[in-house]
């Protein structure tokens, strides 16, 4: 599904390169649970951004279900992007003007689905995670653990093959990120492929591999 | 989409209800403005267009060449000779203004102030909507009246038909025509027929001497005539038909352009324009609704910041830029079209004070086109400035770094917004230096001793023919008779006659005045006042030499009290007292010399002036009232009026009022400049109120810091305000040099006016930073005091 060939990824800091990723090649195949470790700087979230098509890598090439991501045009990554991936992140960021609902519902509205179609499909998930009480709710008024969850449902709404996680769990306590791990590991049964992004060696163990990155390289100790 | 949208926007609104409130409120308070400006400009633009064929009517004007004098009026016989002598001319018709109408009614006399008398082609030339009757069989016994006359005199009975009483003779109501329009210098209200005025004997005797110039006549041209040449010739009919009047000529003056003509000698009745105020007022209008325009943009891209993590969320869950763009555009059109509902509230509540305010009969303007093209242009530039800007600039973002960072965007445009910053306050300190000189000339014009004393005076004119008798002295005893009758009533002070009110004199004369030594190429313009003994004590003016007129001396009938500004023009032999002096036709001996005094407005230059004693011209009775004594004296005068004059109503008027009238126009620029400031800071400071924030906001963490590291909230307040203070400063500069031009001009006008200075404009200055500062500190107070652990937790 996912083919990374010698991706490396740099800033320039004062006239000189300062390497992020360096020559990473990775291959990750649908239906995989990828966790991706590493210390802070490691490089971790850009591997995860490039993957998620939000940056570009400085070299190197990608290739999404067989597309060469590197050399396509933004309208054409967008589609990609819009129709096979979704994103979670640690901070949730959800839109404070919508309510639970309206969040879930916004991709569908972006991907031209019809409102009665829409609707069925933001019930069942509403239903699926159990949050249907609180539809007309507000994020302001949740939990962090619930904001993760509507964060997590709006990501699945358009059922993306690829779910991509940066630290979902880094602002929840343990018992909450149990929670979303189990949720994940059972997503991934259902046939998505997922790669997170995590510090936790616990969370981490939940998925089928686990990638070390240290200084924008993959520790191929393992 | 557009639901989402719409729900969206609607909750920004409600959740910045501050805010977003201050953010309509100044778009609408500033399209407000703009829109009672334009209607004002446009129904002084339009003035008199609305006639067919405007442009290609004419009025005649006279110049006496000789003492550069403009008169709206020319000979009445010169109207006939056009008709037939000038193929060019298709159509003439004349007009006289009717001093005062005497409408008897039951037992009261009603005066009108708004008649005239028009010849029949008047109606034919100039457009009237005949609501009943029509223009035809209009003569010597019929009247046309509008709407309002009609339903005041007749009720809801219908006009046709009725007669009309004016003084002793019954006029046949013809036909009613619609009220004029607001943009009409044709204001008259009750017409009667040219030959109405014909008939009696006198007065035809005086429409057909070529000497008076009594009639304002109107002529309608072929489009293809050269008005300079028409001009020639009406010249050369009046000089051929009128030899002793060779030293006149006539020009065209076209009809659109009479609402502003400024350069006339004698009032031809109708309201005028100054088109610089017309030209002043509409640049205000445009800078007005610029800065109202701007704020909106300011404070929208203030909180683009806050918008920016909810663009980076959306463009990553699929949004494209043409969403975004819709979205914002959206929520653009949204408060638009709250503005304008506000915009249309504020126009219904203010357009009652604005039409006293203005003056101008302005009438429903929800009605007029041009409300609403000037509504769809303001908001159509807002919708889109709001819309398009903050859409670009935030759909430009990477979303990456807006979701990570939302408050630590660089906004490439902070330049622009504080150069906006810079033109609306400079705008607000012209506006605010402006309303301090203009208050302050008023003030001036006000305390400024005019060298008479207009408190408790009032005047009244007797008729010609009650006081003109054989001789002076009949006519000074018959004079003295009344001034006893009125004086025997306590409540009055002081009683005289002269021939016009000082508070505006407009009588002069040219080369009637010598003296011995005098150049004869010297032919100065002299004002004239013939007044009474006892008139320098009743006006309270001061004497500098010699004396006033003495009632027991019967050769001060003949002499002459000159003011100093004629002596320091005339070189009149030392002393000047006992010199001899002709003046109108009579010789007598200069007894007193009077200390300059404002006889017209202080627009004008003082000019020499020349008092004599002459009883036949003095009709105009000046009444001193004891004080709070008011309502007894103007009784006591009535009684003595329905005594002389039976069936004329009373009419007086009091000098203070006169006084007031001369700068009525002053005062009202003054009122709207005042406004129209008041409006300019405060939609500037709302613009700064959201940079304001803005900044707050963007530095949140920088003084979360530095107040770690020890600042105090003063220091915070400083280092927050310091960079818009700059931006105030720099405006202030920009503004006085233009202000300080802009007031030069304006007090140029006046002949009489305060010297600029420095200190007015460093207060203008004061007061603009003084309003930036607080209005800053109320943002960076907030900032300053906020808990530093929270917001650097938030990074």
């Amino acid at each position: 599904m996912i083919d990374l060939k010698r991706i490396s990824k740099w800033v320039n800091v004062g006239g000189k390169p300062n390497f992020i990723l360096k020559d990473v090649n990775l291959e990750i195949k649908e239906g995989e649970f990828v966790s991706i470790m590493g210390p802070s700087g490691s490089g971790k979230s850009s591997l995860l951004n490039i993957i998620g098509m939000l940056d570009d890598s400085s070299e190197g090439e990608y290739f999404f279900l067989g597309q060469p991501v590197h050399s396509l045009r933004e309208k054409q990554r967008s589609q990609l992007y819009k129709q096979y991936i979704g994103f979670v992140f640690q901070a949730y960021h959800l839109i404070d003007e919508l309510t639970v609902y309206e969040n879930i519902e916004t991709p569908l509205i972006y991907q031209n689905i019809k409102s009665s179609e829409r609707q069925a499909m933001v019930a069942d998930i509403l239903d699926r995670f159990q949050i249907v009480g609180k539809k007309d709710l507000f994020p302001t008024q949740l939990s962090g653990g619930q904001q993760q969850l509507v964060g997590i449902a709006r990501a699945l709404i358009g059922k993306p093959k690829l779910l991509l996680a940066d630290e979902p769990t880094g602002n929840l306590n343990s018992r909450q990120g149990e929670e979303i791990m189990e949720l994940f590991k059972q997503l991934n049964s259902e046939g998505v492929t997922i790669v997170q992004v995590t510090h936790s060696e616990k969370n981490a163990e939940y998925g089928s591999r686990i990638i070390n990155l240290l200084d924008g390289r993959i520790d191929n100790f393992n | 989409m557009l639901k989402n949208y719409l729900r969206t926007a609607l909750r920004h609104v409600t959740r910045n209800a501050t805010t977003s409130g201050l953010n309509i409120l100044g778009l609408a308070v500033g399209m407000t403005a703009a829109i009672l400006i334009f209607l004002w400009v446009d129904n002084e633009l339009t003035y008199d267009s609305y006639h067919p064929d405007a442009t290609r009517i004419y009025r005649l004007t006279t110049h006496y060449t000789h003492a550069q004098w403009v008169w709206p009026s020319t000979a009445y016989p010169l109207a006939q000779h056009l008709q037939t002598d000038l193929p060019a001319v298709t159509a003439v018709a004349c007009i006289q203004p009717a001093y005062q109408t005497n409408i008897h009614l039951d037992n009261d006399i009603i005066a009108e102030r708004k008649g005239a008398y028009v010849d029949n082609s008047w109606f034919s030339l100039f457009h009237y909507d005949f609501v009943a009757g029509s223009p035809t069989g209009f003569g010597e016994n019929r009247i046309i009246l509008t709407e309002s006359k009609a339903k005041k005199y007749f009720g809801n009975t219908h006009p046709i038909g009725q007669t009309l009483r004016i003084d002793s003779t019954p006029y046949q109501v013809t036909g009613i025509i619609r009220d004029n329009p607001a943009n009409s210098s044709f204001q008259f209200d009750i017409l009667r027929s040219v030959d109405a005025l014909l008939a009696d004997p006198e007065s035809q005797k005086n429409a057909l001497n070529w000497n008076n110039y009594n009639f304002q006549v109107y002529i309608k041209c072929r489009s293809a005539a050269d008005p300079a040449a028409i001009g020639q010739t009406a010249t050369s009919i009046l000089h051929t038909n009128n030899p002793p009047s060779r030293e006149n000529t006539i020009s065209l003056t076209p009809l659109k352009a009479i609402h502003f003509e400024s350069d006339l000698t004698f009032s031809d009745h109708f309201t005028h324009t100054n088109s610089k105020t017309v030209y002043t007022f509409s640049i205000l209008g445009v800078l007005l609704l610029l800065i109202a325009c701007i704020n909106y943009v300011n404070l929208t891209t203030a909180r683009a910041g806050a918008r920016a993590k909810e663009v980076g969320i959306r463009k990553i869950i699929g949004a494209a830029n043409s969403g975004l763009f819709g979205q914002f555009f959206f929520e653009s059109m949204a408060v638009s079209i709250l503005s304008l509902a506000l915009t249309l509230l504020l126009l219904t509540l203010a357009m009652p004070p604005f039409r006293t305010l203005s003056g101008a009969d302005i009438h429903n303007p929800l009605a007029n086109a041009d409300t609403w093209k000037i509504i769809a242009v303001t908001l159509l530039a807002a919708t889109l400035l709001n819309g398009v800007y903050p859409a670009l600039l935030l759909s430009s973002f990477k979303p990456l770094n807006t979701i990570k960072n939302a408050v630590d965007i660089k906004f490439k445009d902070i330049t622009l917004r504080k150069s906006l910053v810079v033109v609306q306050f400079t705008f607000s300190v012209i506006l605010i230096s402006s309303t301090f000189v203009i208050r302050h000339q008023l003030q001036y014009i006000r305390k400024t001793n005019p060298g008479y004393d207009r408190s408790q005076l009032f005047t009244f004119h007797l008729p010609w023919s009650l006081i003109a008798q054989k001789t002076q002295e009949q006519t000074k005893a018959k004079a003295g008779a009344i001034k006893q009758q009125l004086l025997t009533h306590p409540a009055i002070t002081g009683v005289s006659f002269a021939s016009e009110s000082i508070v505006n004199m407009n009588n002069s004369n040219e080369g009637s005045a010598y003296w011995d030594g005098k150049d004869p190429n010297f032919v100065p313009v002299v004002f004239q006042l013939s007044a009474d003994e006892s008139f320098s004590t009743t006006a309270k003016l001061d004497l500098t030499q010699g004396r006033w007129f003495d009632p027991h001396q019967p050769a001060d009938l003949h002499n002459f009290v000159v003011n100093e500004t004629a002596i320091a023009r005339f070189n009149i032999r030392r002393p000047v007292i006992g010199q001899r002096f002709f003046f109108q036709g009579d010789t007598g001996r200069i007894i007193g010399i009077v200390k300059d005094f404002h006889y017209a407005s202080m627009h004008e230059q003082i000019s020499p002036l020349v008092i004599m004693n002459r009883p036949s011209w003095q009709s105009l009775v000046y009444v001193r009232t004891s004080p709070g004594k008011t309502t007894e004296a103007l009784a006591a005068a009535r009684a003595v009026w329905s005594q002389l004059v039976p069936n004329q109503p009373f009419d007086y008027t009091f000098l203070d009022e006169s006084f007031d009238n001369l700068y009525k126009t002053d005062t009202r620029t003054s009122t709207l400049i005042l406004l129209f400031s008041a409006i300019a800071v405060l939609i500037s400071c709302l613009g700064l109120l959201g940079l304001a924030a803005f900044t707050a906001r963007q530095r949140v963490k920088e003084i979360g810091i530095r107040k770690v590291l020890g600042a105090t909230v003063t220091d915070i307040l400083t280092l927050l305000s310091r960079d818009f203070l700059k931006l105030v400063l720099l405006s202030v500069l920009i503004a006085t040099p233009i202000a300080w031009w802009a007031m030069h001009s304006w007090l140029e006008d006046f002949a009489y006016h305060i010297p600029l200075s420095a200190w007015t404009f460093a207060a203008a200055g004061l007061l603009a930073i003084g309003i930036a500062v607080l209005t800053i500190s109320s943002q960076s107070l907030r900032a300053a005091r906020a808990n530093p652990t929270k917001n650097l937790r938030t990074d």
